[in-house]
């Protein structure tokens, strides 16, 4: 029986997905090597070679215990995740870039415990969901908006943004598919939306910072073309002061939005080459190996390239969303529809920052930034959707749900 | 229904990422040009190329005005405040201070050095409160300071100050402890910078009194910048106002010695603030320094008015630069590469010397070179990494004079010793080369530079080089004008040399009464003798037949009235000379009156201003015989001999010239130069003619002046000569023989004449 499960196991194991995965981190070697080799050394790259070697393994053991089985730990991962958390917030990190993101391990290696509490939550909110399904009231929605918004809420505090605004999309992709009624989500979002609007034109927010929000909207090449008919124009007055906003556009703040839109754009279509993007080797890009590893990508390999990465993403995206499909166990997909919807989310935040589609925020791109505790988070929620797309699970009535989560052994049956 | 959500949820993924491939598409392909435009523009970055300003040099190549490169030590205090720990004790007491609404008396470095102690305890003392109280962004300020002072990490500094339980040290025990640390760190940068002041040879006290004078001259025009641009300063403009004044270098030291650079550039970071910056500079050799400044000139920085035509073209190049390329169209692109060539190598940039007076300004356009431009690939820190282009600075030329360094030396010594107020030309009468141009008072350069106002106020107007520059009213020439009414008369016919006329010492004209000098009579003489002893009624006698015209005829082609200039602005013309000739006053109008050409026989009346040179040069033409001799500075420009006069015959025939040097030797041998009290003009073979012109001074007195001009040696001349007294009653030869017989007894002279000349 178990020499049998194990074989149907692997026809069933999505090699497709895992295979992707890999490609993305073979480019993400690449470009880590590009954006920190000098002439001496290889930079960042034998670390990020130790990361995907160290996480490969971790895959293959995640892969080996059914799913439901490591579901019993999902509840202690969390609150270690939460403590880890709580903990930073205390003091316990190391200053990095003025965020306290960052737990200090031995050999001089730092944990992120945040990308762990993206997967914790996740898994979670999946376990919270598999019994609870389809709610319907609002007062159902509490747990799991408690259970994402307490992480959230102590990860900006930190402040890392980016990774606690991805907990909103998440949460809303999971109680959607975990079949919630729509007016309540559609009410919720519109109720989010509305109190955004209120705050725009509210007196808690300065003047300096709607106008921020505005020249976000503004585009720099339109600006400065409008600035050149001002002054061709004869309106040399408007014409200074639009580009005195073109300058703020590409100072502070906006320097690494500027750059970065300046290193894809110049790119073109096939860009300049591994290691020769001008912007790249001249260390224009702060971060260039880590949060805006893509605007090297759209350097050096141009739209083609930058393209093809997407693609991938959108690929590993679309391939957990098909194993989510072909899932009929309440757990494993929400976990799919969960990681799926944090990796989809956070690649399109970190890609839209660097294209200046969106507003700086600090988040990786999963398996390319160079970086231990990103690379291994990613890897980790991938091997969850490995593992439920390889062990089919059914359930023969809810009794089963609750043990198999909160202990006792869960009934597993082959699906066909 | 699930299922349905799934696909909806897929659908959604395919939205976002068509949304960020569509902006991919908008970066790359829609913009991409402006984006490569904007990379190339961000990464690229031009700087200027120095020149070598031009060497002023004398005959011999000897210079007087070098271009040298210098290392300039300078006060960075940006750097200091960063990096340094009285500079992090007063920035961080500053900034307190301002918290407090104290100020603007900022501590400066003498402050601190006086008590580091007081001043550690009142910035690290408080840490706890301050930081507490402190607005946020101060408060991170603040932090930055404490952690430097402290020696601590940021989370170090947090954990300390909020004295976590862990800790067995607590906030205020570690201050205490830390306080004696950042004291003797403080000391320690005391040492540094004495050792500084030593290798640039300064006063350890005084080093250190300039370095706190500079670092309040910052805190100063910050407060001033901020009170300008309005109260209370917000923090960006507070900033603003900080990078302004405190990233640009303030110069502690022109020229430091090698020591100083060896110091500050192979240990920096015991330095801290203090940097070496090589620059172009002016030099003026130590033994020529002060040979006749105001010939030589000087050379200042551009001013506002100079800068004024470069910020104007810069505006016009920014303005149309920033149009679109479609409303460029041909005359406006000209215009831009115009003014960018013009902003790039040909415009002042402040900071950049140039020529103000003498030859540095009369030359300026040929001792000014090409500033060269260079356009570099930088990094995202500003360092070059990489040369694109590069056009490179032409160095100003070398301009070679016709001075000679030993005997102006020799000028000057004799002038500042022997005379009060007057001036001295040599001049090679063979071509009109000027040896030397000597002035009294000569002021010297550091006078010049320092004492401007003095200089400008003084009485005896020291800032006029009076061999070409007579300050207000130039003495006539006197006497030393009867070599031109001589040979105006010999020239027509109307005297020989043995032409008697009668001297009584006085001669009657209708109701005026014309003297000799001194009313000595002379009785009988010819015009040799008339030469010799300087009688003033033989020239009125003979001017009477002569005519003011033919004087002045001759007058001319001895050169009176024309401008001697090597130049534009013509420095060495002659305004005056000009002005007697050929546009008389009408009370002067030729015919006037019959004692108008007599007294301008005598050198007076029409020709009653001249420059020493202009009689040098009327000297060196008769020396010369064959030629007006036209005299010239300019040997060569860059190697090129530069052109020189036009030098036309003079036209006087030979018994002309015979007779008007044997006047001119019997004056020497037996006449108005005759050896007197031990000077003995002979053995240097000088033939010369001396004058006492009278001229209405300030105050309405009658002063006289005394006159020298002649050449030597008369057989084979070899130099003219002038040489005016202002100011003297001694009288012409009594007042300039001294003078002259000190000046060939010089070892120039000798060196060049031979001891005893013939």
């Amino acid at each position: 029986m178990s020499r049998d499960r194990r074989k149907t196991s692997f026809e069933e194991f999505d090699w497709h997905l895992l295979a992707t995965a890999l490609v993305l981190s073979l480019i993400g070697l690449v470009f880590v090597w590009s954006t920190t080799h000098d002439d001496e050394s290889a930079g960042l790259l034998p670390r990020q070679l130790l990361f995907v070697g160290a996480a490969l393994p971790l895959v293959a053991v995640a892969v080996r215990f059914p799913y439901p089985t490591l579901g019993r730990l999902v509840v202690p991962a969390y609150a270690v995740c939460m403590a880890l958390l709580v903990y930073q917030l205390l003091g316990g990190a190391d200053e990095a870039r003025n965020t306290q993101s960052w737990i200090r391990l031995p050999f001089g290696f730092k944990l992120q415990p945040s990308e762990f509490a993206k997967l914790a939550v996740v898994l979670m909110l999946a376990a919270w969901l598999r019994h609870r399904p389809r709610p319907r009231r609002l007062v159902d929605l509490v747990g799991p908006f408690a259970l994402a918004l307490f992480p959230a809420v102590l990860v900006a505090q930190q402040p890392d943004l980016g990774s606690a605004v991805l907990l909103l999309p998440v949460l809303f992709a999971m109680l959607f598919c975990a079949g919630t009624r729509l007016a309540l989500l559609l009410g919720i979002g519109g109720a989010g939306a509305a109190l955004a609007v209120l705050l725009y034109f509210s007196p808690f927010l300065h003047d300096y910072q709607r106008a921020r929000i505005l020249g976000f909207f503004q585009s720099i090449p339109e600006q400065t073309a409008k600035a050149k008919d001002l002054r061709a124009a004869g309106e040399h007055e408007e014409a200074r002061q639009v580009e005195h906003q073109l300058r703020a556009l590409k100072q502070g703040t906006n320097f690494q939005v500027y750059h970065s839109m300046i290193s894809i754009g110049s790119g073109g279509l096939i860009g300049r080459g591994i290691g020769r993007g001008p912007h790249n080797r001249l260390d224009y890009l702060p971060e260039r190996h880590n949060d805006f590893i893509f605007a090297v990508v759209g350097e050096e390999w141009g739209f083609l390239g930058s393209s093809i990465v997407l693609g991938l993403y959108f690929l590993l995206v679309a391939l957990t969303l098909g194993v989510a499909r072909r899932t009929r166990d309440a757990f494993g997909r929400l976990i799919c529809v969960g990681v799926a919807t944090q990796l989809g989310c956070q690649v399109f935040l970190n890609a839209g920052v660097a294209t200046g589609l969106l507003p700086v925020t600090g988040v990786t791109l999963p398996f390319l930034s160079s970086g231990g505790s990103s690379m291994v988070a990613s890897f980790l929620s991938l091997a969850f959707v490995l593992n439920v797309g390889a062990h089919r699970v059914t359930v023969l009535d809810g009794e089963t749900f609750t043990q198999g989560v909160f202990g006792g052994e869960p009934r597993e049956v082959l699906a066909r | 229904m699930t299922l349905g959500r799934l696909r909806l949820l897929l659908w959604l993924f395919c939205g976002l990422f068509a949304l960020v491939e569509a902006r991919l598409v908008h970066l790359q392909f829609a913009t991409r040009d402006f984006w490569t435009s904007e990379a190339r523009k961000s990464r690229t970055g031009g700087a200027p190329v120095p020149f070598a300003r031009g060497d002023i040099l004398d005959r011999y190549g000897r210079p007087l005005a070098e271009s040298e490169t210098v290392h300039q030590l300078e006060l960075v205090y940006q750097r200091f405040r960063r990096e340094t720990p009285a500079g992090l004790l007063i920035g961080a007491a500053r900034l307190l201070m301002t918290a407090e609404g104290r100020g603007p008396a900022f501590p400066g470095l003498r402050d601190v050095l006086d008590d580091p102690a007081g001043w550690a305890e009142y910035v690290l003392g408080r840490t706890e409160r301050t930081v507490a109280t402190l607005p946020d962004r101060t408060g991170k300020d603040y932090a930055f300071y404490a952690r430097k002072l402290l020696g601590l990490r940021e989370s170090e500094l947090r954990a300390l100050r909020d004295e976590r339980p862990n800790d067995d040290v607590t906030f205020d025990g570690y201050v205490d402890g830390a306080i004696e640390g950042v004291v003797r760190r403080v000391r320690e940068q005391e040492v540094a910078i004495g050792e500084l002041a030593d290798a640039v040879l300064a006063e350890r006290e005084a080093f250190l009194d300039l370095v706190d004078e500079e670092i309040r001259s910052v805190h100063a025009a910050i407060a001033e910048d901020l009170r300008r641009r309005g109260d209370p300063p917000s923090r960006k403009q507070r900033i603003a106002a900080q990078r302004d004044h405190e990233a640009r270098g303030r110069l502690l030291e022109r020229s430091a010695p090698y020591r100083a650079v060896y110091l500050v550039n192979l240990v920096p970071e015991r330095y801290g603030g203090f940097v070496i910056e090589d620059v172009q500079q002016r030099l003026y050799p130590e033994d020529v320094r002060d040979l006749s400044p105001l010939l030589v000139g000087r050379v200042g920085y551009a001013t506002e008015s100079v800068l004024e035509t470069a910020r104007a073209d810069q505006l016009e190049y920014l303005e149309l630069t920033s149009l679109p390329p479609a409303a460029i169209d041909v005359a406006a692109a000209e215009r831009i590469s115009t003014l960018q060539t013009r902003l790039r190598h040909d415009h002042y940039r402040a900071n950049e010397e140039l020529g103000i007076a003498g030859l540095e300004a009369l030359l300026e356009p040929v001792l000014r070179g090409r500033r060269g431009w260079r356009i570099e690939e930088r990094d995202g820190d500003k360092n070059v990494q990489r040369l694109i282009e590069m056009v490179d600075a032409i160095d100003g030329r070398h301009v070679r004079t016709t001075l000679d360094v030993d005997l102006q030396a020799a000028c000057d010594r004799v002038l500042s010793q022997r005379v009060e107020r007057g001036a001295l030309v040599l001049i090679d009468p063979r071509d009109g080369a000027i040896r030397a141009l000597a002035t009294s008072p000569n002021p010297t350069r550091l006078q010049v530079r320092k004492e401007w106002e003095q200089l400008r106020k003084d009485e005896r107007q020291p800032l006029h080089h009076r061999a070409f520059r007579p300050p207000g009213n130039p003495p006539p020439p006197g006497s030393v004008f009867k070599i031109v009414t001589a040979a105006a008369a010999l020239e027509a016919g109307l005297a020989t040399a043995g032409t008697t006329f009668r001297c009584d010492g006085t001669l009657r004209v209708g109701r005026t009464t014309l003297k000799c000098y001194q009313r000595r009579a002379h009785g009988d003489i010819d015009l040799v003798t008339a030469l010799e002893k300087s009688c003033n009624i033989w020239f009125y006698k003979v001017s009477r037949e002569v005519g003011l015209e033919a004087l002045l005829e001759m007058a001319s082609r001895f050169g009176y009235g024309e401008a001697v200039g090597f130049g534009d602005p013509d420095v060495l013309g002659l305004p005056p000379g000009t002005r007697s000739i050929g546009e008389l006053p009408c009370p002067f109008q030729p015919g006037r009156g019959v004692t108008f050409t007599m007294r301008t026989a005598i050198g007076h009346g029409a020709v009653d201003d001249v420059t020493p040179l202009q009689v040098a040069a009327m000297m060196a033409s008769v020396a010369n015989g064959e030629r007006r001799v036209r005299p010239y500075l300019i040997e060569s420009i860059g190697g090129v001999p530069a052109p020189r006069p036009e030098s036309p015959p003079l036209g006087l025939r030979a018994s002309t010239l015979s007779t008007l040097r044997r006047g001119m030797i019997a004056a020497v041998e037996t006449g108005t130069a005759r050896p007197m009290d031990g000077d003995d003009l002979r053995v240097h073979g000088v033939a010369a003619k001396t004058g006492t012109p009278q001229a209405v001074a300030k105050g309405g007195r009658m002063v006289d002046h005394a006159w020298m001009a002649g050449y030597l040696p008369h057989d084979a001349p070899r130099l003219a000569f002038a040489l005016l007294i202002e100011e003297n009653d001694v009288g012409g030869g009594g007042a300039t023989r001294p003078v002259m017989a000190e000046l060939f007894r010089q070892p120039e002279f000798e060196a060049m004449f031979g001891a005893g000349i013939r």
